[in-house]
């Protein structure tokens, strides 16, 4: 039956439209060769076995001496250096179809045995069958976390002021630039009911005490111990304390103090007197090595409840890693970790990039120590290959490089909200107050754009997911912009990463206990 | 697996996976997903509301709309199809909403 | 000297009609012009200047959509009859000079995208052809052609993917500008897409697809064709709203991200550049130096369409129902509502650039 308009004198045409798909025109080629295909993985050899990591999910496997000789024929080790970016694909790898690389290792091996073992291969993630419907393993899809996100760390500048003056304080020798201003005993107490209020499913969260040097307020951090351990208790949570402090405050009392309150203790020292006193001066220039030693060798003695690390800054002249570091453990310490210093390129402090790998060296031979001591059974209290060793067992792959802005916020001497304990004062890193509430607006603004998806440079980079483009103030004072990967570190964090998996790969198949007993607990 | 080791807590997880399920492969649904609301040129279905699911989200009045969307067929309306048999239905109504008597209306032919 | 009197004096007695008063044609020798296409077969030309229609042309096809101006101002081509005949009008005689059926035997076309040459000499298309075979449809891939005007000979220069409804020649003529689902850029000479700047299919997949429909052109008054994009961010999982600015000079993109969406369907930037008008159900004023929403006000039904005076002082606003309504830039207040004949639908609202002839 047709239709004919009411008005039409004409009979309409019969034609019937047929529903037709169109063809998209497709622009591109996007054909692969079929056959296997590495996927993105950096393959190492330790002591002669073979390993593999897969950046995608921060995965690490042991292999077979066929598997790691299959990945080794794919792709010779030799192409890829310690420090060179690995791309999804180099052209270095191989196109293979499965019958060349069974003909390769047939006489060898069992026909059954490399089927198997590429297909282990590929189950894993390591290499894909193209032209099989298979893909490489997919990183999870960048998105914000689940918001609100829980607080979990609070860094309190309780006392905007030092007694030092340290050439390399990023607190502008220790008040930020600011007025000097002890925090009140008001805001503090905001500040505890903000973290245990915004801890969500948090069963315990952590107060640092932070400055300037907050020892200098002694009197507060003494009431806020009380207040937030009631306060803990009325909220069903765990309080925790740990403090950065330059010791010069530690009397007997007042180590007691600490002990008694469970304090986790951070004390900022360099190494020997040679070594600290280049920087770690008070104001008039004159060293505090001698005054802080005694204190120091008191804490150790007398606090026994926490354990007490010590973190050392390495600056411009002061790369003798493993001279200080041996010192420092002569003292007592527990822990030892080493710091690059923040600095902007010009500033006289700065480490030059020889000495950056100056400091890489020296790191390698203490991690060979330190796995060592693993090896059997101890632990040498490295902190940066502990630190190293617990994201690789862990697989991290982290949005961010650190808490800063989600878990983790710094507060201000007057309560204001920021990043972290380095932004503290900076008016435009402000992320709201205690009094006020975090300004989640702000909060969502700094987290899309510092995520990773948003750094470009990092995206080819096999090291992605651990670094994440390394420290926000880091990137703020070297390049001006706090989304900025810190590029002036790319390669030497590469290579230290490769360390790291050295060091995992040795414990982990020489004394596997060794991790879970020691790195395991530390917690994220 | 004889040709792997899982070492740290990822690995375990994949081969967890890969070997409880060699198959199956979880693919996202990215029909619709993340489709970008907006007047488009990509299918969105749903234009009978908007993206609130009200209807003061579109355009109106609706009469005004008329030679707007029927004409380029952005939407699918109850009217002549313009394209191949009833190209001039609306010629005699310059305004559809102050002229819609002057629609043309389409019967079977023979009635 | 003589001259510049002259002319002062003329901008005064413009100046004095625009407040309402009837000038003497003999003066006003340079008025504002618009074009606009009304249902079932008209042109409007609406003087800016007065707010008020100034004529009607009759065109030969039905519903007349795209309209492009020739340089000179003498000439207007239009699409009609489903997008398919590109008719010249006589903007001088007013009437349609020639109806140009690109069509080859046994195909039809709908043609989204006209662009003219500066000569006048040359029509670009961006044509969707169908074939029809004796028993079905066979659609051929979208393609641009290129006119010849005084003989109506075409040459295909290159195929373009699915969905581009906007073109542009850029000023140079070397190249084409397709604004589709991304906008591709056409080396002429080459015949071929040289370049591509990606709008729902991002460079970057952790990127939301920018979603735009350029179907409404309107940037002779700043060289800017400006059209509101729709994403989501999938790191937020947010709908995010902006602008999608092409500088048709240049061939260089822009996007001004603006923040929550209004559902807008086409943009018109100032002369000076510094802002933008958007419309449809609301009038949004953008200031584009400072990439922000300056004042939204509701509007009484949809709009399609605006264009800006030559001084940016007034916004003209159209599309979908008959009406041109005349809008204070600053105040976002309604001026002067002016009735049309017909329905605009989505046709283009173009100025006309200007002409010693009227």
């Amino acid at each position: 039956m047709s239709f004919v308009p009411l008005s039409s004198l004409l009979q309409a045409p019969t034609l019937a439209p047929m529903a037709h798909s169109f063809a998209p025109v497709v622009l591109g080629d996007h054909t692969e060769k079929p056959g296997i295909q590495l996927n993105e993985i950096r393959q190492f050899r330790v002591a002669g076995k073979g390993y593999v990591f897969v950046p995608a999910v921060t995965a690490i496997f042991g292999l077979d001496e066929l598997g790691a000789e299959i990945l080794g024929w794919l792709r010779p080790l030799d192409y890829q250096s310690a420090t060179a970016i690995e791309a999804v694909q180099t052209p270095a790898t191989r196109h293979a179809v499965l019958g060349e690389i069974v003909a390769a290792f047939e006489p060898r091996y069992h026909r059954s045995a490399i089927v198997g073992a590429i297909k282990d291969l590929r189950d894993i993630g390591v290499l894909r069958l193209v032209g099989f419907r298979e893909e490489g393993l997919k990183a999870p899809a960048p998105k914000l976390p689940p918001m609100p996100f829980p607080q979990r760390t609070l860094v309190l500048n309780v006392a905007n002021d030092c007694n030092l003056g340290c050439s390399y304080c990023f607190a502008a020798q220790g008040d930020y630039g600011t007025p000097k201003r002890m925090m009140s005993e008001e805001t503090a107490r905001r500040s505890v009911d903000f973290l245990l209020g915004n801890s969500g499913v948090h069963k315990s969260v952590t107060i640092v005490f932070f400055g300037g040097e907050p020892l200098m307020n002694l009197k507060l951090i003494r009431r806020l111990v009380d207040y937030a351990n009631d306060a803990g208790v009325k909220a069903g949570k765990e309080v925790e304390f740990t403090m950065t402090t330059n010791a010069t405050y530690l009397t007997p009392e007042v180590i007691d103090f600490l002990s008694e309150n469970r304090i986790g203790v951070s004390v900022s020292i360099d190494g020997p007197k040679q070594y600290h006193d280049l920087r770690r001066t008070y104001k008039s220039g004159h060293g505090s090595y001698d005054f802080i030693r005694p204190r120091v060798l008191e804490l150790l003695s007398r606090h026994k409840t926490r354990p007490i690390a010590a973190r050392a800054t390495l600056t411009h002249g002061v790369t003798a890693v493993q001279e200080c570091f041996w010192h420092l453990k002569d003292m007592g310490f527990h822990e030892v970790g080493f710091a690059p210093v923040t600095s902007a390129s010009q500033d006289e402090f700065a480490l030059t990039r020889d000495e950056m790998w100056q400091v890489l060296g020296e790191f390698r031979q203490l991690a060979d120590v330190y796995v060592e001591d693993a090896l059997q059974n101890r632990h040498l209290g490295f902190s940066n290959v502990s630190n190293v060793l617990s994201e690789l067992h862990a697989g991290v792959v982290k949005a961010y490089p650190c808490g800063a802005g989600l878990g983790l916020l710094g507060v201000g001497v007057d309560g204001d909200l920021f990043l972290c304990h380095r932004f503290s004062e900076s008016k435009e890193h402000r992320m709201g107050s205690v009094q006020e509430g975090l300004d989640t607006a702000k909060q969502e603004q700094f987290l899309r754009q510092a995520h990773l998806s948003r750094k470009g440079g990092c995206q080819v980079c096999w090291v992605r997911h651990i670094c994440s483009g390394g420290c926000h103030h880091e990137a703020y004072t070297r390049h001006g912009a706090l989304h900025e990967p810190n590029a002036h570190y790319c390669e030497w964090i590469r290579t230290w990463i490769d360390l790291g998996l050295d060091c995992y790969a040795r414990i982990m198949d020489g004394n596997p206990m060794f991790l879970e007993k020691f790195i395991d607990k530390r917690g994220a | 697996m004889n040709h792997v080791r899982a070492l740290n807590k990822k690995a375990q997880l994949l081969k967890e996976r890969a070997e409880q399920s060699k198959a199956a492969q979880d693919e996202d649904v990215v029909a619709l997903q993340g489709s970008p609301l907006g007047c488009s040129l990509i299918f969105d279905p749903g234009w009978e509301t908007d993206s609130s699911g009200n209807v003061t989200g579109l355009c109106q009045p609706v009469e005004a709309d008329l030679y707007g969307c029927y004409d380029d067929c952005w939407w699918p309306a109850q009217v002549p199809d313009q394209l191949t048999n009833h190209l001039n239905w609306s010629d005699s109504c310059a305004s559809a909403e102050r002229d819609w008597r002057k629609l043309d209306l389409i019967y079977p032919e023979g009635t | 000297m003589a001259v510049m009197h002259k002319r002062l004096f003329l901008f005064f007695l413009c100046v004095l009609a625009s407040l309402g008063s009837r000038a003497n044609r003999a003066f006003a020798q340079d008025p504002e012009l618009y074009v606009l296409g009304v249902h079932p077969h008209g042109i409007v030309v609406f003087d800016g200047t007065r707010n008020e229609i100034v004529n009607v042309i009759q065109t030969r096809g039905r519903a007349p959509k795209e309209l492009v101006p020739s340089d000179d101002g003498k000439f207007l081509y239009i699409t009609s009859e489903g997008r398919a005949d590109l008719e010249v009008v006589n903007l001088q005689t007013h009437t349609v000079d020639r109806v140009l059926h690109l069509a080859p035997p046994g195909y039809r076309l709908t043609i989204f995208g006209v662009a003219l040459n500066h000569k006048g000499d040359r029509i670009y298309v961006h044509v969707k052809p169908v074939r029809e075979l004796i028993d079905r449809y066979q659609v051929d891939p979208p393609q641009v052609w290129s006119v010849d005007v005084a003989t109506g000979k075409t040459s295909k220069i290159a195929e373009v993917p699915q969905g581009v409804v906007a073109l542009v020649l850029t000023a140079d003529e070397h190249q084409l500008i397709a604004w589709g689902r991304d906008i591709y850029y056409i080396d002429i000479s080459q015949g071929r897409i040289t370049g591509t700047f990606p709008l729902m299919n991002p460079a970057n997949p952790k990127e939301g697809a920018l979603n735009t429909l350029a179907l409404f052109i309107q940037f002779e008054r700043s060289g800017i064709f400006s059209i509101p994009y729709y994403t989501k961010d999938p790191i937020t999982n947010k709908d995010l709203m902006g602008l999608v600015d092409l500088d048709v000079n240049s061939g260089k993109v822009e996007t001004v991200e603006l923040g929550d969406p209004i559902p807008l369907y086409s943009a018109v930037v100032s002369p000076d550049r510094k802002r933008a008008y958007a419309v449809m159900n609301q009038l949004v004023a953008v200031d584009l130096e400072h990439k922000r929403i300056l004042k939204t006000v509701d509007l009484e039904r949809t709009r399609y369409v605006a264009n800006i005076s030559r001084d940016g002082k007034r916004v003209f606003v159209s599309g979908a129902a008959p009406y041109i309504h005349v809008y204070d830039a600053d105040t976002l207040k309604l001026i002067k509502t002016v009735d049309l004949p017909g329905d605009p639908g989505v046709t283009g609202f173009r100025a006309l650039p200007p002409s010693a002839a009227r």
